[in-house]
């Protein structure tokens, strides 16, 4: 009898704690077409996985009334489950609960989550839905919040951390998203800003909406703070768990390894003429990609930001690699301060997490111009160098065309630790584009000469036949070879294969100090 | 700031016009700011709210065409149609689209040369060819109007 009470005690609590802000609460979140944390938590994780951890947390607060509003949780679902078979932690914060407002008790079962995902080795997933810090905690709220960014950082680089922004995230609380790994916005129902529209109009008169000052769409494409952006929370969740399965648990292991229904000796013929006969004329890196990668691989990052530079995660017979490529379908594929910044982060979590990097180069160089200068392109093209530099994980390039000036040096050149660096036979290796380079070295005798426009033109056949070629190069040692591009996934498979007991290394140090 | 009152269509809009010495100007449009670019080098002061080269619009009501011209982004109504621009600073090689044609989101409407590259510019929303603000061989800067579609 007593333990049939008792029993009877715990289900209650259960039933209690699973209601979260109430009925009202859930149908005026499901009505903003919107689900409930625990709804989440169903459709990201592997059915009935789902393990919850500090269920019946309260928060201890007692001013401004707060004693009478306790809700058991504390307005987030946090605990672990599995993905694929894989062990994964997650939080989901519940709006239906005060707003998913963030307080003492609130961060510290984030905290919690996050340290048994650092013993464990195993990625943290967060839904983030939050109206922000809960004011009646004052002080501890905030302190919350810089819990969480110690945890967020500590972590960088030992796990994988993915956040998924699934209403508001506005003040300190978007910084927790900011210093993880990869940001899924959904769109139409998430926003992220430091100050909400009501203050930007008080401080800088600027008369802007929810949705364009941090909606998905302006965040995917001008910020770069979403790297992903999909049209429903099932969209994004499940996003979310195919991202997973390209990353490793943490830094020591390697990423998931899967048979690969794609021959690994395919010769892909379409790519012999995908880069056209004018070497001005343009085409699109993604079908390179998509032809040398596994069939279907592709997994795109940050497509809207910076699309002059394509970053992503593929499979090369089923082993996970990190594509970076130059686009000369937009803006040229020209270097520019967005373009560095979006492949140096790039590059730099595939070096933690052991993804060895692919890149494909068609580049004419770093973008010039007062806009691109004085908004730092020195500084921030150097992180980029920085990051091909520092990585230690193998390191395959083609350089597919253009190949020009520093931007060359940058994308994974021997120089910055190139394992294994092939051309296709249009690449073109030069200081600079073969006009400038003829205008430069020749000026003299084109202004002399009795037909300027019949010596110039000489003087740049003759440029062309020397430089505008990849045999300069090979003859240095600076590609190891030069290929049919109908055999790229081949030889880039057997290379991948040979570079598995890769050992390489920075010296020891703190760390260094990269140029942010 | 200047603040001038502009009528178009009937509807007044007043606007005040910043700092025009430098591009972009800030200017605000029925008290929205906004930020613009101009398309050729930063014109006088005068020159900011009566532009000497006015775009070749189909039919142009006076005060519409400096709106057109001066605020890129001005709030719907002001501005008719969508207006291309140029994703970086370049060159115009081609134009391929006249003034009263009909094109379709995606159609190339120029073509120009940045980086040793020749990039088709291609329409962003497809309707009628409503003006044309560029010529062959003219050096645009980035965000330049190119083409304006209605």
């Amino acid at each position: 009898m007593a333990s049939d009470s008792k029993a009877q005690r715990l289900r209650q609590l259960q039933a209690e704690s699973k209601s979260g802000g109430g009925e009202a609460a859930i149908e005026a979140q499901h009505a903003r077409g919107k689900k409930t944390a625990r709804e989440r938590l169903g459709m990201l994780l592997d059915e009935g996985s789902f393990q919850e951890v500090d269920a019946f947390v309260t928060h201890r607060s007692h001013e401004f009334g707060m004693d009478e509003r306790v809700t058991l949780g504390d307005g987030v679902v946090t605990g672990y489950g599995t993905i694929g078979g894989r062990l994964v932690y997650a939080y989901a914060q519940d709006f239906t609960v005060m707003g998913g407002s963030l307080g003492e008790a609130h961060a510290a079962k984030i905290v919690k989550v996050y340290d048994l995902a650092m013993k464990m080795g195993a990625p943290v997933i967060g839904l983030n839905d939050s109206g922000g810090a809960r004011i009646q905690e004052g002080i501890l709220a905030l302190a919350g919040y810089g819990d969480i960014f110690l945890k967020n950082s500590l972590a960088s680089g030992v796990i994988p951390q993915i956040s998924v922004i699934m209403g508001p995230c506005a003040g300190g609380a978007v910084y927790s998203p900011a210093l993880t790994d990869f940001t899924v916005m959904v769109e139409g129902t998430s926003h992220m800003f430091i100050t909400g529209p009501k203050v930007v109009k008080s401080v800088t008169h600027e008369e802007v909406t929810f949705d364009e000052l941090g909606g998905a769409a302006v965040h995917a494409s001008q910020s770069g703070v979403a790297h992903f952006t999909a049209k429903d929370e099932q969209a994004a969740l499940d996003l979310v768990r195919r991202l997973v399965g390209y990353l490793p648990q943490n830094n020591l292991e390697d990423p998931p390894l899967v048979t690969s229904k794609d021959s690994p000796v395919r010769a892909e013929a379409d790519l012999d003429a995908v880069i056209p006969a004018d070497s001005n004329t343009p085409y699109d890196v993604l079908k390179v990609i998509r032809d040398v990668m596994d069939r279907g691989s592709f997994m795109e990052i940050h497509s809207a930001y910076a699309p002059n530079m394509v970053v992503g995660l593929a499979r090369l017979d089923g082993r996970v690699v990190g594509v970076v490529a130059n686009q000369p379908n937009v803006k040229a594929g020209v270097l520019d301060i967005d373009a560095s910044i979006k492949a140096a982060r790039f590059v730099r979590f595939c070096d933690a997490f052991n993804i060895p990097l692919v890149t494909f180069v068609d580049v004419p160089g770093f973008m010039p111009g007062t806009a691109q200068e004085h908004g730092g392109i020195i500084r921030e093209g150097a992180k980029l160098i920085y990051a091909y530099c520092e990585a230690t994980v193998p390191k395959l390039t083609v350089v597919l065309r253009k190949a020009y000036g520093g931007a060359y040096i940058v994308m994974s050149s021997k120089h910055v630790r190139g394992d294994y660096n092939v051309a296709w036979p249009s690449a073109e290796f030069a200081v600079m584009g073969p006009e400038g380079a003829v205008n430069v070295i020749h000026r003299k005798e084109i202004e002399e000469s009795a037909d300027p426009e019949a010596t110039r033109a000489r003087r740049l056949a003759e440029y062309r036949e020397r430089f505008a070629n990849p045999y300069e190069a090979a003859s240095r040692g600076l590609v190891d070879a030069v290929i049919e591009p109908s055999r790229t996934r081949p030889v880039l498979i057997n290379a991948l294969q040979m570079l598995q007991s890769k050992r390489d290394s920075v010296p020891s140090k703190k760390h260094g100090n990269m140029p942010l | 700031m200047t603040t001038l009152e502009l009528v178009v269509d009937g509807q007044t809009f007043t606007v005040e016009v910043g700092d025009v010495s430098h591009s972009p100007v800030t200017v605000v449009v029925n008290g929205v700011t906004k930020s613009v670019s101009f398309r050729d080098a930063v014109p006088a002061a005068s020159a900011a709210v009566q532009p000497s080269t006015a775009p070749v619009v189909a039919t142009p009501a006076p005060a519409k065409e400096v709106a057109a011209a001066v605020v890129e982004t001005a709030p719907a109504g002001s501005v008719a149609g969508e207006i291309i621009v140029a994703p970086m600073p370049g060159k115009i090689l081609s134009i391929s689209v006249a003034v009263g044609q009909a094109i379709q989101q995606g159609d190339a409407v120029c073509t120009l040369e940045a980086m040793k590259m020749e990039m088709p510019i291609s329409a962003t929303a497809a309707g009628t060819v409503k003006a044309i603000h560029v010529q062959v061989g003219e050096t645009v800067s980035n965000d330049a109007p190119l083409v304006t579609v209605g």
